[in-house]
């Protein structure tokens, strides 16, 4: 079972500073598994980006070694990676390079793969 | 579309202050007046023809079995609905035998801002009688205001095999509409086959209430926009209380579709009644966050999303193109904005008619 009260803060974590916009936790067909918005951001933009991030994602992934997939987009950026059977999304606004937002997710994803490894995979 | 929205509005704007409709800024305590003035619906026919079974049915979630112990109504039950459902109207349960033209009423002021008129005929009794006391009420109907919809329901359909069925309403169709043909009325009435052991009587109601609906061509055609981008099967815009669906998109509406969906709102609310309250918590056990993905073992999945306090959206699609749910949850966005647009724009249409009434 997720702790759905703590994985929410441990995603908080990677939003430091001003810079990183949101952390998203989400399976393949775009639901959402966990959350965290810099600014109090309506929990809908969240289920929006989530939406649109995983479907590009699979689009990309038809021979499944997709590792991950950045987009720059004209209002901010986006790096997109697989964490055990999830999607991890980490945005930012557009100043931000994509190395240090690349790097974070990478950090990020370290950290999270073996704890989620162990979770059922549901489908 | 235009037209509809002129006809409405001389209908009914000028006597009303309100659109009949129920908003989501709406208090609940509404002065006595205002409810007055909502648009009404007549539900008339012979005396034991089923009236009030209907109504108790479909707005008061009477099991059909209890309405046998009904006491025959002997006066005019106003029915306000208005504060728990979106069908913001007034239903009138006339008793059978109230003659209904007799001169002491004040049946013009009545008539003005009566929407729909629904005739309900047994049609497991005589039907002569009620046949000349539908088309008496069509014709004084007519000469005080010609906007009224004539509904007529051919009641308690259950009693009757499916070719009696057809049988019945081509012989009242054909009747009635000879005869109004000949007193050169120029009313079609609709008919529908009804019965309250099935879901018959919600559909039937539905599309009764769709009438009266300024805006449904336009609800239409989002919900088709809706599910041709998600991949829907079937699409329902369902007011949660008496689960009449106020629209649904153009395929045609098959019987045990709409009974799962609404079965479904059971469930959701059932279910949210039972473990989504607080101790002590009073409700209809259905808010902003009511969402549900009930997956059937034939390959189907239902879908139900609050779209506002009264109204739910209800899909049936393929577990097949149910694969991105997330897209599915986006576009509902986009409709549920779409939708809260529309009933705004209305509102604020309301509102400017009535300031120039004001100024003349």
């Amino acid at each position: 079972m997720l702790r759905s009260k703590i994985l929410p803060q441990i995603l908080n974590q990677a939003i430091n500073n001003t810079d990183t916009k949101g952390v998203l936790l989400m399976k393949d067909d775009g639901s959402l598994i966990a959350c965290s918005d810099a600014t109090t951001s309506s929990h809908n933009t969240s289920k929006i980006v989530a939406a649109i991030t995983s479907n590009i994602w699979t689009a990309y992934n038809r021979n499944s070694d997709l590792q991950y997939q950045l987009i720059d987009c004209e209002e901010g950026r986006f790096v997109i990676t697989r964490v055990a059977s999830l999607l991890l999304c980490v945005y930012s606004d557009i100043n931000t390079e994509f190395g240090l937002l690349k790097l974070k997710t990478q950090k990020l994803r370290e950290y999270l793969e073996e704890p989620l490894s162990k979770v059922e995979h549901v489908q | 579309m235009e037209d509809n929205y002129e006809e409405y509005d001389n209908a009914f704007v000028g006597n009303l202050g309100d659109m009949g409709y129920g908003e989501d800024t709406q208090a609940a305590g509404e002065p006595a007046s205002q409810i007055e003035n909502k648009p009404k619906i007549f539900l008339m026919g012979l005396k034991r023809s089923g009236k009030s079974s209907i109504q108790k049915v479909v707005f008061h979630k009477m099991l059909p079995n209890e309405t046998l112990f009904l006491e025959s109504t002997s006066k005019v039950v106003k029915n306000d609905i208005s504060n728990s459902s979106f069908v913001q109207f007034q239903i009138w349960d006339f008793p059978g035998q109230l003659d209904f033209f007799d001169p002491s009423f004040d049946y013009e002021y009545i008539l003005n801002n009566c929407g729909a008129i629904v005739f309900v005929i047994d049609a497991q009794d005589e039907i002569i009688e009620a046949l000349q006391k539908l088309h008496q009420t069509i014709a004084k109907v007519y000469q005080i205001n010609p906007n009224i919809h004539f509904e007529v329901f051919i009641h308690k359909s259950d009693g009757l095999s499916d070719d009696h069925k057809i049988d019945r309403q081509r012989d009242i169709q054909q009747k009635t509409t000879e005869e109004l043909a000949d007193a050169n009325i120029n009313v079609h009435p609709s008919f529908y086959v009804t019965s309250i052991y099935d879901h018959s009587i919600f559909e039937a109601f539905s599309k009764v209430i769709q009438k009266l609906i300024p805006q449904l061509p336009t609800l239409e055609n989002l919900l088709d926009v809706f599910i041709s981008r998600s991949r829907i099967e079937k699409a329902f815009l369902v007011d949660v209380v008496s689960k009449i669906y106020v629209a649904t998109d153009n395929s045609p509406v098959d019987m045990q579709t709409y009974e799962l969906c609404s079965d479904m709102i059971d469930v959701v609310i059932d279910v949210s009644c039972i473990y989504g309250l607080k101790e002590e918590e009073e409700g209809l056990g259905y808010d902003q966050e009511s969402h549900s993905v009930i997956k059937l073992n034939n390959g189907m999945v239902l879908y139900l999303k609050e779209v506002n306090k009264y109204l739910a959206l209800v899909c049936l699609l393929r577990e097949s193109n149910f694969d991105k749910h997330g897209l599915i949850d986006y576009n509902f966005i986009c409709f549920k904005k779409a939708i809260e647009e529309v009933f705004s724009r209305k509102t604020t249409k309301a509102g400017a008619k009535k300031t120039i009434k004001k100024a003349n």
